[in-house]
């Protein structure tokens, strides 16, 4: 670590990454919970295919009994979430307190996240969802599971469903694919399947990410499935996503794989895309990125982490390249409080398309939920 | 007047032979199996166990208007695929530290009347007992599909049942938080083999 790297500072990577920090870019899934029980996203939040507001049986029951240090139960009587018997309120809350090399005076605040939720349950089999942020962006959607093979309908604006939800949005995956809460946010449907290990997910978008309107009358598509099971005491997920938007100026086609490996408290999560734009006129790119998280719970409510990121943004010309290792630990004390502490190492290969030099970032987050 | 004591003792010792009922024993493993389905709105999985051992006796003429049955089913051996989930069920529903077994016992049967178990001759009967889940029993109706068959030497009734099980009925707790992912009602179906003792 460079000496103007202070210990125990954290750096916002969204400054690094050369974003925008007025936004608040949202953290929201958490998929290596999904692997480590082999449990579909959709069980711990309302949005079915992960992220945002916890499903009362996260909040109840998962979270403090399965993921806190501390049980809640005994010494703290949970807050209910129920406002009514069909009314469910939620929230997410982060601040970081940065630091990184890569700028002078970096001790800094920053006001990550602050979602609320409000669900409505309409009746046994619908929902209708709400979820309002720092930024601009919204997701506002009605879910009805009247399809087969516990299948639903989804109607409204949402994120499409595409790879790893990844809390962290710095990760490669979702801050160069620009299809991460909240600006991917877009209007649309999606029908999701569930039969038995298999979690699919179709969506239909106007491909106008941000707006509520079809701005380039053209529409995108998105698919998402992953297959789950366990295999001689080792849970296994391999899935496949993809995203196709055919837009008056170019063409974007993102595919990839993902998945996960888990064993006892070890778990290892993985996705890799390549991303080819078709520019009209123009020579087509293609972006190879990928991010892995490896963590490991030491005990309930403590776990270890390493992260490592690449991206390349053009795979068939030297244009440069970026790639990003790190590792943390994270407590979560409580049932509505968990803490990170993280250091992150950036190396940069100068190019048309990259620029900036190597990096080091330290990054302290205070996460407040339910 | 000794030979006439020693005949009717005799006759008597036949007479009770005859009547003995027949013994099939239900082991764990094998072609026994128990398996229940949940299907809630927005989750559906089935656990699945092997661990089943009871007993079936009847009248060795046919069953009767009555055959005694004793099926016992290990609770703490169900499994839903997940490894999680399977504590929950242990630990939060069905509480199998203190209750480990379900168990039916019976069974009058109620159709059809004088029936006879033929070997390769399947036949449905409708029977009643009583089932014990989480502490609290209740009467059960079902309809049995049952065939008798030889396997190596020794005769076998293969069986199979399937009826509703209401969590409610039974104590067993469903928070509101799991309403939308935990069935009331579980479909139970049971098939096993038991073989003559």
């Amino acid at each position: 670590m460079r000496s103007k790297t202070k210990q125990g500072i954290i750096a916002i990577v969204a400054a690094a990454m050369g974003l925008s920090g007025v936004l608040a870019f949202r953290a929201d899934a958490v998929p290596r919970y999904s692997a480590r029980y082999g449990q579909r996203c959709g069980l711990c939040h309302v949005n079915p295919s992960g992220a945002g507001m916890r499903t009362t049986y996260a909040s109840q029951q998962l979270v403090p009994e399965e993921l806190a240090w501390g049980h809640g139960r005994d010494s703290l009587s949970l807050p209910s979430p129920q406002l009514s018997p069909n009314v469910t309120i939620g929230a997410d809350f982060r601040e970081l307190y940065v630091g990184s090399t890569q700028r002078a005076n970096n001790l800094d605040f920053f006001l990550m996240q602050g979602d609320l939720y409000l669900v409505f349950q309409l009746d046994p089999k619908t929902t209708l969802y709400f979820n309002r942020g720092m930024s601009n962006s919204y997701e506002l959607f009605g879910t009805a599971y009247v399809l087969p093979l516990t299948g639903y309908l989804k109607a409204g604006r949402f994120v499409p469903s595409y790879g790893w939800k990844f809390d962290d949005h710095t990760m490669y995956v979702r801050s160069e694919l620009d299809l991460a809460p909240p600006l991917s946010s877009d209007v649309g449907i999606e029908i999701g399947l569930q039969p038995g290990p298999l979690d699919v997910q179709i969506s239909m978008v106007n491909g106008s990410r941000g707006s509520t309107l079809d701005t380039d009358n053209s529409l995108a598509q998105s698919l998402n499935a992953i297959f789950r099971h366990e295999l001689a005491g080792i849970g296994v997920g391999i899935g496949v996503t993809g995203y196709h938007q055919r837009g008056p100026r170019a063409i974007l086609d993102v595919s990839g794989g993902y998945g996960y490996l888990t064993w006892h408290g070890l778990s290892w999560l993985a996705e890799a895309d390549f991303a080819r734009t078709s520019p009209r006129p123009g020579p087509r790119t293609t972006a190879l990125v990928t991010s892995h998280e490896l963590s490991y719970a030491v005990r309930q409510g403590l776990e270890f982490f390493g992260t490592y990121d690449f991206y390349d943004p053009d795979r068939c010309v030297k244009s440069g390249a970026k790639s990003r290792w790190g590792g943390g630990v994270r407590v979560m004390p409580t049932p509505y409080l968990a803490l990170d502490a993280s250091y992150r190492r950036a190396n940069t290969v100068a190019g048309p398309a990259i620029s900036g030099g190597d990096f080091d970032e330290t990054v302290l987050q205070l996460h407040l939920f339910y | 007047m000794h030979r006439a004591i020693i005949w009717s003792l005799f006759a008597l010792l036949v007479t009770a032979a005859a009547a003995q009922a027949d013994e099939f024993v239900i082991t764990p493993g094998g072609a026994s199996k128990v398996v229940f389905v949940s299907k809630a709105t927005v989750e559906s999985f089935q656990g699945t166990t092997d661990h089943i051992a009871g007993s079936i006796r009847h009248a060795p003429a046919g069953v009767d208007d009555s055959v005694a049955v004793h099926v016992e089913v290990d609770l703490a051996s169900l499994d839903t695929g997940i490894a999680m989930r399977n504590k929950h069920m242990r630990v939060n529903h069905l509480e199998t530290t203190k209750y480990p077994k379900a168990v039916f016992d019976g069974a009058t049967v109620l159709g059809p009347a004088s029936a006879k178990l033929e070997a390769g001759e399947p036949v449905t009967f409708e029977i009643a007992g009583l089932f014990s889940l989480h502490g609290v029993s209740h009467s059960l109706r079902t309809n049995v599909q049952v065939q008798l068959d030889t396997h190596g030497g020794k005769r076998q009734i293969h069986f199979e049942t399937s009826f509703p099980v209401a969590l409610s009925d039974y104590a067993i707790s469903r928070p509101q938080f799991l309403f939308l992912k935990l069935a009331n009602e579980q479909a139970v179906k049971v098939t096993g083999v038991a073989i003559e003792k």
